[in-house]
């Protein structure tokens, strides 16, 4: 049975024996595989885009998360992101165990390192932080995140201060971020104040892509 | 009565058909043949060959215009003579062409794409777009017997999420979710003093399938009293403490916050969930409203 040059879909010949029911269901199987005709699940974004393309994006870390993107690519779009996100979850990491850290006034690990999410793409993205906080009464407590090699800042923080110790006050913010590079770690710190010592628990972190590319 | 002899059968056509003396004009074609001597060219008459005086400006094919009369015969000279008259003007515009066709089935979501330009004059009118192509069905159970990279919109209520089927999934939640809003449930909340989680106005959901859901909860809690009161949220799962919670704790009467948790969470089939509030400890007042909780599906299956 012959085919067509571009999509490879099968049509009868003139001399083939007539038998509508076998062509028309060549014809439904071949489309029905044709991924053409519905983005591709894709481990990196495609090298020459064109304008209204789309594209299921999935790496290894996020297969394993159960977690995709479904991405189409704007031309006219300013910036260097033109991958704009039409679905899928963000990237989550939590770390539930209540974890102590000595008093600091700077913003510092705890013994288990995180919430800590490695951005697939660069793009910008929604960061989501929270926590459960407590330290000493009247205690400023602090959670933020270090991007790649820039420490973490006020300026993406939570904080909460402390009524009263063994009180654990829940806290939480979205911040949108821009301009983030691929492969960059964010990674939450704490600090309180060089007085007493803080505690945290259930802190997690979600980052949300906005636009990749 | 007698005939003239002039008049006679025989003296009329005598006069009918002898040659006339009179000189006519004979048209014939020049064949480019080689003559005789170079003072002649061929022409041929009636397809007779004949060699006339050459002529300026003779070319084969042209015309040889002649006069001769009985045993004379006078080349005038070649027709199509001059050098070819410029192109005429361009016809008229074609009419416009019809509007092309519907364009071909585009990708899933996308336009469709333009449909082809009429066949002459001007470029017919864009085509209408073409149906959504690959289109997923929508649905409000999962398909049976899914294959790889089989796609559905999944309606629930008035939520509809739109899931891919990927085969090689590890998780037994092989379809994961690739858009689509979270379901979203509020409650007034209100005044409480006890530590039973309430379920006066709370608000509580229903996720449809099993699989993993990106959850987030919480409200606005104010404490009461002046006094030290820790206020919980908690998150309740087919009536059972996650022991997942927001909390605030305050010192004055009117300490309050709005306090929310994200996290996910993997839930079985119709798993309802509820979240209520209470206090830590004692019996000093406090309250709560705007509450929410919001699912949406990272996978499920």
């Amino acid at each position: 049975m012959p085919a067509t040059p571009v999509l490879a879909l099968p049509y009868p010949a003139l001399s083939d024996t007539a038998d509508v029911p076998r062509d028309i269901q060549a014809l439904a199987v071949k489309l029905d595989a044709t991924t053409s005709l519905h983005p591709p699940l894709v481990t990196t974004l495609p090298g020459s885009p064109v304008d209204g393309q789309e594209c299921y994006y999935q790496n290894a870390a996020m297969a394993t998360a159960g977690l995709v993107w479904h991405l189409r690519y704007r031309a006219a779009a300013a910036g260097a992101y033109k991958w704009e996100v039409l679905g899928g979850a963000g990237l989550y990491s939590e770390v539930v165990a209540a974890e102590a850290s000595a008093a600091t006034a700077a913003y510092v690990d705890l013994a288990t390192v995180g919430p800590q999410v490695t951005l697939p793409l660069a793009g910008d993205y929604d960061v989501h932080i929270g926590a459960r906080i407590n330290g000493s009464a009247g205690q400023e407590v602090a959670m933020s995140y270090a991007i790649g090699a820039t420490p973490a800042s006020n300026a993406d923080q939570i904080a909460t201060t402390v009524a009263a110790a063994g009180t654990f006050d829940s806290a939480s913010r979205r911040r949108r971020k821009t301009g983030l590079a691929a492969a960059t770690a964010l990674v939450a710190k704490y600090r309180g104040t060089a007085a007493s010592p803080i505690f945290i628990q259930e802190r997690w972190m979600l980052a949300v892509p906005i636009r990749v590319g | 009565m007698s005939t003239p002899a002039t008049r006679s059968l025989t003296a009329v056509l005598r006069d009918l058909t002898a040659p006339t003396d009179g000189a006519r004009v004979i048209v014939g074609a020049y064949t480019g043949a080689t003559p005789s001597s170079s003072r002649y060219s061929v022409v041929n008459v009636g397809g007779s060959a004949i060699e006339v005086p050459k002529a300026p400006a003779e070319a084969a094919g042209q015309a040889a215009y002649m006069l001769a009369w009985p045993g004379r015969l006078l080349v005038l000279g070649g027709g199509g003579g001059g050098a070819t008259g410029p192109q005429g003007p361009p016809g008229p515009t074609g009419p416009t062409g019809s509007t092309g066709a519907t364009g071909p089935t585009g990708p899933t979501g996308a336009t469709g794409a333009t449909g082809p330009a009429g066949p002459k004059g001007d470029t017919g009118d864009t085509g209408p777009q073409g149906p959504s192509g690959g289109s997923a069905p929508l649905v409000t159970s999962l398909p049976g017997s899914p294959v790889d990279g089989q796609e559905c919109y999944y309606r629930t209520g008035e939520t509809i999420w739109h899931l891919r089927y990927r085969a090689a999934a590890v998780s037994a939640y092989k379809w994961e979710c690739v858009g689509g809003q979270p379901l979203v449930a509020t409650g007034t909340g209100g005044s409480f003093s006890s530590t039973t989680p309430s379920t006066t106005n709370t608000p509580s959901l229903t996720v449809p399938l099993a699989g993993d859901y990106e959850t987030d909860f919480g409200g606005y809690f104010q404490n009461a009293a002046a006094a030290l009161n820790t206020l919980i949220g908690s998150l309740f799962v087919n009536a059972v403490n996650s022991s997942q919670q927001v909390s605030m704790s305050g010192d004055g009467q009117w300490d309050a916050a709005q306090i929310y948790r994200s996290l996910v969470m993997t839930h079985p089939a119709a798993a309802v969930l509820n979240l209520r509030y209470s206090i830590g400890a004692g019996t000093v007042a406090a309250s709560c409203k705007d509450l929410v909780i919001k699912a949406r599906p990272i996978r499920v299956g």
